[in-house]
C-alpha cells in the first residue's frame, strides 16, 4: 500500500510518502493510523483529533477498509490564513 | 472554470479575459486576494500552498456546486495559486456573472468563505526568520457558519 502525508504531517513525520505490505490485523484506516502511531517516529501525531483520511480520491472514515493496494494520505486541517 | 496555477497571474488580466468570454450578463462581481506581507508581529516573505493532486481541485468544485444551488449564476471562475507565493502577490481570484447583481455578489462571497475553509489547502506562512503551518481559526469557521443561519439562506 502507498501511504502520503500532508502539511504539517509531512514534517512531523519527516517523509511525504511511503510504501509497505500492509500487517494481516490492518483491516481500516483507523487500524491503520494506530499501527503507524506505534511504528513511526513521531507517529502520535496522527492521533490528533483534527487529522483526516483519505482512502484513493476520496475523503474516508476512520472504518472504511484498506487493502494492499489502497492509497491512504492522512491530512491536518485544510486552509485558513 | 477553475484553475490552480504555480505562477504568478495578472489578476486584472485575468479578469478581463473572463468578463471578455462571458458578456451575456447584468452584474459580475469578483474577489481578489493577495498575500499579506505583514503578519501580526512578522514580515511575511511568501506563503506555501501545498494541494493535493486530485482532490484539491475537486473541493473546490463541490464549493461551487453548492454556490450554484443557491444562486442563479451564469458563469464563474476560481483561480487559485499553489506552491510558493510570495509576499504581494495575488493567491486567488474569485468571479461570477449573473443576471442580477445580488446572486453575483453573494456568490461570491460565500465561495470565498467556504475556500477558507473547506478546500484543500495547506498553507505555511514563511517570515523573515520562521516557518508556520496556517490553520483555520474561528473567524474562518464564524465566516463560513454566516451561510448556513436563517439569516444567510435565501
Amino acid at each position: 500500500m502507498r501511504v502520503s502525508y500532508f502539511g504539517r504531517l509531512r514534517e512531523q513525520l519527516q517523509t511525504e510518502s511511503e510504501e509497505f505490505s500492509l500487517v494481516t490485523e490492518i483491516r481500516t484506516a483507523g487500524e491503520l493510523r494506530d499501527w503507524l502511531v506505534k511504528n513511526r517516529h513521531n507517529g502520535a501525531c496522527l492521533q490528533d483529533k483534527s487529522v483526516r483520511v483519505i482512502i484513493g480520491d476520496d475523503i474516508a472514515t476512520w472504518e472504511d477498509k484498506v487493502n494492499n493496494t489502497s492509497e491512504v494520505a492522512f491530512i491536518p486541517p485544510v486552509s485558513g490564513g | 472554470m477553475i484553475s490552480l496555477r504555480s505562477s504568478n497571474f495578472c489578476a486584472a488580466a485575468e479578469l478581463s479575459d473572463f468578463l471578455r468570454t462571458h458578456d451575456e450578463r447584468g452584474a459580475a462581481a469578483s474577489f481578489i486576494g493577495t498575500v499579506r506581507p505583514n503578519a501580526p508581529a512578522e514580515k511575511v516573505v511568501s506563503l506555501f500552498l501545498e494541494h493535493h493532486p486530485t482532490l484539491t481541485e475537486r473541493s473546490i468544485d463541490l464549493i461551487v456546486r453548492k454556490a450554484l444551488s443557491r444562486w442563479d449564476l451564469i458563469s464563474y471562475f476560481i483561480l487559485h495559486r499553489v506552491g510558493t507565493v510570495n509576499a504581494g502577490e495575488d493567491i486567488v481570484l474569485v468571479a461570477a456573472t449573473a443576471l442580477h447583481r445580488r446572486d453575483s455578489f453573494e456568490a461570491v462571497d460565500f465561495i470565498m468563505d467556504h475556500l477558507k475553509s473547506d478546500a484543500l489547502f495547506w498553507k505555511k506562512q514563511i517570515t523573515s526568520d520562521s516557518e508556520e503551518w496556517i490553520e483555520p481559526g474561528h473567524r474562518d469557521y464564524h465566516d463560513k457558519l454566516r451561510w448556513s443561519s436563517s439569516a444567510g439562506d435565501r
